[in-house]
């Protein structure tokens, strides 16, 4: 109560401004009608039983949650969304670090190959697809290369790791840029203090500018693991999440029960875990963050 | 002590670093090379040669003869425009309310905006596609846009921006008898065509390359955009893989280019917005 009586004079000197608020209308209906709303629409639709047409026919409460746990194929999907995030978002960190470890000294020149680096941060999933059917294919580049004869799109053994490292590739521009942001901000005086102690450099980059770099470092296993639940196209162009759901992962199961199969709500089930998997990862980011990022 | 390197050892140093990165592009370049080969000479080659003993057009010509390439393109390039329209009215409107205006209610409204972001648009992915086609949007260009006319990165670049301006700029334009929305269109809009103009070029490499959305929404080959009709390319002519590359080359060539004219900002644009969230 008696902060409302601090606080009404104030209001009423200075004159009700409706422009903000104005302003903040689109905003708030876009927000509600295509985040909020939706979010709320899919859990919903998540406890029922829906039509061809996503119509809600029947509420079955955990049914459609208690089905998808049972099965056998509801796990490898889930495994393998796991899988597919720890290669990306591991694998795309070393490769990218080995890069913008040896471009980290700013030297007159560095601007061709940084751009080279980073370019395939610029492809979209379907032309690169073209290209890793072109590498992957029985007669393609990989077993040409290494005279092998393996069904790296078709053989259940392969087909999550090709198209984790096609992933891998086109996420490694962005990871580097950060990266090398990180690393250049490093500085100098530290680095010449190692060098007098008597660090070579690979030592320098692990006890010193690794270290330094640790909030990017960070961000940039995160970003590449949240990043990895998200991809799609390469899935879907590449194996169709097959042999047997064998690639598939959680985003792809969305795609295959609600648009292929309109079982939406299975989708929406699958929506919620995917929901709860990234949620649960950002979480953990932002509590890892805390404890283990090193800031000055 | 060494520390001094010689020219010799730099330009070593720079060829090395060189050959990595073109070794990390090769997937690309060989895409480019084999584009341009015959299909007998792709099938007849035994193991992997960097050049096309002849270089040919023909798997170029097939795919602007046979695909609507350029209606894909043309569909691309408003995809674009009518998105990035929208985020710069609807972002900038946004930014502007929370940087310049105290209100009742600002950090619940602000709050809301934060959230949205933890619901990432896959996992409503769904019931918006549900919710749009009862509207009757599927196929059209409204549709294929809808759910991307703002971002909260934008908003909060925006904002940002907003928020750096000084505070006696606001003080003057008032006593000039200038209004919250006229200080918003003539003074405070025009001064971020900077970083305005940095958000178009980083978002023509997100917008270019969407594809679920897209994928939903058009059923039309006349709506299509680049990266759907890429993806049927691949039906199309099933096992030519000349023809592939060609599609895929054409796809990339513009945006690879938008890239590295404007990486400055694209870079720039990508720093500021992440490490700090």
């Amino acid at each position: 109560m008696k902060k409302k009586e601090q606080i009404q004079p104030m209001l009423r000197r200075r004159r009700f401004n409706p422009t903000p608020y104005l302003m903040l209308i689109p905003a708030v209906i876009f927000f509600t009608t295509f985040t909020f709303y939706p979010f709320a629409k899919s859990i919903y639709l998540a406890f029922t039983l829906t039509d061809q047409k996503g119509i809600p026919k029947k509420w079955v409460g955990l049914d459609n949650f208690k089905f998808l746990f049972s099965q056998s194929d509801f796990w490898l999907i889930f495994r393998n969304t796991f899988v597919f995030a720890a290669i990306v978002g591991f694998g795309t960190f070393l490769i990218a670090m080995f890069f913008a470890a040896i471009c980290s000294d700013e030297k007159p020149g560095n601007r061709v190959y940084q751009t080279m680096f980073a370019i395939p941060m610029a492809i979209a999933s379907a032309p690169a697809s073209a290209i890793g059917m072109f590498l992957y294919k029985q007669s393609g580049l990989l077993n040409q290369l290494f005279h092998t004869n393996i069904l790296w799109l078709t053989d259940g053994k392969w087909t999550l790791y090709s198209v984790a490292f096609l992933t891998i590739w086109l996420r490694i521009g962005s990871s580097f840029i950060f990266l090398l942001v990180g690393f250049r901000a490093v500085s100098k005086e530290v680095l010449e203090g190692a060098i007098i102690d008597g660090a070579g450099p690979v030592r320098r980059f692990l006890k010193v500018t690794l270290p330094l770099a640790s909030p990017q470092v960070f961000f940039v296993v995160f970003l590449n693991i949240t990043g990895s639940f998200k991809a799609f196209g390469q899935i879907k162009m590449l194996t169709g999440g097959g042999p047997y759901h064998k690639s598939e992962t959680l985003i792809y199961s969305i795609y295959r029960t609600g648009i292929l199969q309109t079982r939406f709500y299975r989708a929406c089930a699958y929506s919620l875990v995917l929901f709860f998997v990234i949620f649960i990862m950002t979480r953990i980011q932002f509590f890892l963050e805390k404890k283990l990022v090193f800031y000055k | 002590m060494k520390m001094r390197r010689t020219t010799r050892e730099k330009i070593i140093g720079f060829i090395i670093r060189f050959l990595i990165a073109l070794l990390f592009l090769s997937p690309f370049f060989l895409s480019v090379s084999y584009s341009f080969r015959t299909d007998t000479e792709i099938m007849m080659t035994k193991g992997v040669t960097l050049f096309p003993r002849k270089a040919v057009l023909e798997n170029y010509v097939w795919v602007f003869k046979h695909v609507a390439i350029f209606t894909y393109l043309k569909n691309s390039m408003l995809h674009y425009i009518m998105i990035m329209g929208a985020q710069i009215i609807l972002c900038s409107m946004t930014a502007y309310a929370f940087a310049m205006f105290e209100f009742k209610g600002k950090k619940i409204l602000f709050n809301l905006i934060l959230f949205s972001m933890m619901i990432p648009g896959e996992v409503v992915l769904i019931t918006n596609f549900l919710q749009v086609q009862s509207w009757g949007l599927a196929n059209t260009y409204l549709g294929m846009v809808i759910t991307a006319l703002i971002s909260s990165l934008g908003i909060f670049t925006l904002r940002q921006f907003y928020m750096s301006l000084p505070k006696d700029f606001k003080e003057a334009a008032t006593l000039d008898g200038c209004g919250d929305i006229g200080f918003w269109l003539r003074i405070a809009l025009p001064l971020s065509v900077p970083t305005i103009a940095s958000m178009a070029i980083y978002e023509f490499v997100t917008i270019y390359n969407r594809y679920m959305w897209p994928l939903l929404m058009a059923n039309k080959e006349s709506m299509y955009t680049i990266q759907i009709g890429m993806d049927m390319l691949k039906g199309a002519e099933s096992d030519n893989l000349g023809v592939i590359l060609a599609g895929a080359v054409i796809c990339i060539v513009p945006v690879v280019t938008v890239f590295v004219i404007g990486q400055k900002y694209i870079i720039k644009g990508m720093v500021s917005g992440g490490v700090k969230g």
